[in-house]
């Protein structure tokens, strides 16, 4: 059953210490295994929308997805990219209120999916998973400070900086060691950057011209990364 | 307002998390938590200090900030109700400052029992957890409202939030304690656009500005704009 792709179990599961359930103990693990459901999610995908109630805990078992909130003007915002392991949509079940963002998917994901009843009963009667759960949270506070901090403060050019090196992070390099293993549209990198997709576009060709990156189709290709960190103006 | 708020009688923690803590353990609590005043413009704690324990806003307004280089931005307005320095539950220190907008009263409650409450009292743990949720989604909100609202926009919300808890609790209009810098990070522009467009409020009448006094005089106008 462990190599059974279609819905694997969580015991053997290798992105769990990533998770929220990486130190839950076995019999609740067993009960979670046992209960969840394991779906495969096409690009493009809409795995929750915002402002629907939460009917489970999704995690996600391998693949990229964007997690965003649509502005009442209707353009999308990426607040956070969420890669193998990650839980989505775990705050609005903690909460008990209504989605406040949307999650799609940005290549073909495996998704796993825990009920409600069982995730909310299994954290009354675990300490490890709400300390876990604690854990998330602030980390997800201290990430939507910063962003506030980053948007306040840093320019345009710092920001585009700061996001392609924060891509290289996330998805990390392929073989050639310079392209970023990612192929985002010109829109969701300036959703996620924050600004109108012709100023992300003016800024790349920017770092294009001064040979710190260069384009090809939707991959973006590091040539001189100590200058884009100098640019992104990271100090942590 | 300050004087109003000091006669809030000491079961003021009942609307608060700490609500779903037992009796029993709410005798432990009471004996040592502690309210404190803290003045408009006086810090509350700041980035990096030794975290040691969370605060419960009772009254006023707060806003929190964060340094970075020599520029400060502030994160958020706090209204009564809200707790702050959660993260002092799970790390060493505060991670952004706090300082009082108005004049405001919080209740401090040490680290030790807040976790001791914690262990003890699952529903409290879930409180904690859901107070950090929509602090999560405030945060999130913000940053969203700073990329697609116009500076005009911006202030104008941030107007009629800050004028909404003084006059909640005051009911007569208020004078809003203004200082530009402060209300220029709230908004997150620069002081002098800030000082351009309240003028242009000022000429519309929505607003009234007296050296560091700012009266909110026509909020409908002003929530039309958003």
């Amino acid at each position: 059953m462990s190599h059974n792709p279609k819905n694997p179990s969580c015991q053997t599961c290798g992105m769990r210490h990533k998770g929220v359930f990486s130190n839950l103990d076995r019999d609740n693990l067993t009960e979670i295994s046992s209960q969840k459901s394991c779906n495969l999610y096409r690009k493009g995908d809409v795995i929750f929308h915002e402002g629907n109630y939460p009917l489970g805990l999704f995690s996600i078992y391998s693949g990229k997805v964007k997690v965003f909130k649509t502005s009442e003007t209707g353009k999308d915002h990426i607040l956070r990219l969420a890669g193998a392991g990650e839980p989505l949509g775990y705050r609005s079940l903690v909460s008990g209120e209504k989605y406040e963002v949307s999650a799609a998917v940005l290549e073909d994901t495996r998704v796993c999916f825990i009920p409600k009843a069982l995730f909310l009963n299994t954290l009354q009667g675990s300490s490890n998973l709400t300390g876990r759960v604690m854990e998330f949270l602030t980390k997800d506070l201290k990430l939507a400070e910063s962003k506030i901090a980053d948007l306040a403060q840093k320019t345009v050019k710092e920001r585009v900086a700061e996001t392609i090196l924060m891509l290289k992070q996330f998805y990390g390099m392929e073989n050639d060691d310079k392209t970023i293993n990612v192929s985002l549209s010109r829109e969701d990198l300036a959703n996620l950057v924050g600004t109108a997709t012709e100023t992300l576009i003016r800024s790349l060709s920017e770092f294009k011209k001064n040979e710190i990156i260069d384009l090809k189709g939707k991959k973006i290709i590091i040539l001189n990364a100590k200058i884009l960190e100098k640019i992104a103006n990271i100090f942590d | 307002m300050l004087d109003k708020a000091q006669n809030i009688p000491t079961n003021a923690c009942d609307h608060c998390v700490f609500a779903s803590t037992t009796t029993e353990s709410k005798g432990s609590f009471s004996d040592s938590r502690k309210e404190m005043i803290i003045r408009s413009n006086d810090f509350l704690f700041k980035e990096g200090q030794l975290a040691m324990g969370i605060f419960c806003v009772e009254a006023g307004t707060l806003i929190t900030l964060k340094q970075a280089e020599s520029k400060a931005t502030v994160l958020n307005v706090i209204k009564p109700g809200h707790i702050l320095g959660t993260n002092a539950i799970t790390s060493a220190t505060y991670q952004y400052s706090v300082k009082g907008l108005t004049d405001a009263k919080v209740c401090f409650i040490p680290k030790p029992l807040v976790i001791k409450l914690m262990n003890e009292h699952l529903p409290f743990k879930l409180a904690i957890m859901k107070a950090l949720c929509q602090e999560i989604e405030a945060t999130q909100q913000k940053s969203l409202s700073l990329i697609y609202k116009s500076s005009k926009q911006r202030i104008a919300t941030l107007l009629l939030e800050v004028a909404s808890t003084i006059r909640s609790q005051s009911r007569e209009k208020a004078a809003i304690y203004f200082v530009p810098e402060e209300f220029a990070g709230l908004a997150g522009i620069a002081a002098k656009s800030l000082m351009k467009i309240l003028h242009e409020f000022e000429q519309k009448q929505w607003v009234q500005c007296q050296k560091n006094q700012l009266m909110v005089l026509n909020a409908n106008a002003l929530g039309k704009l958003l």
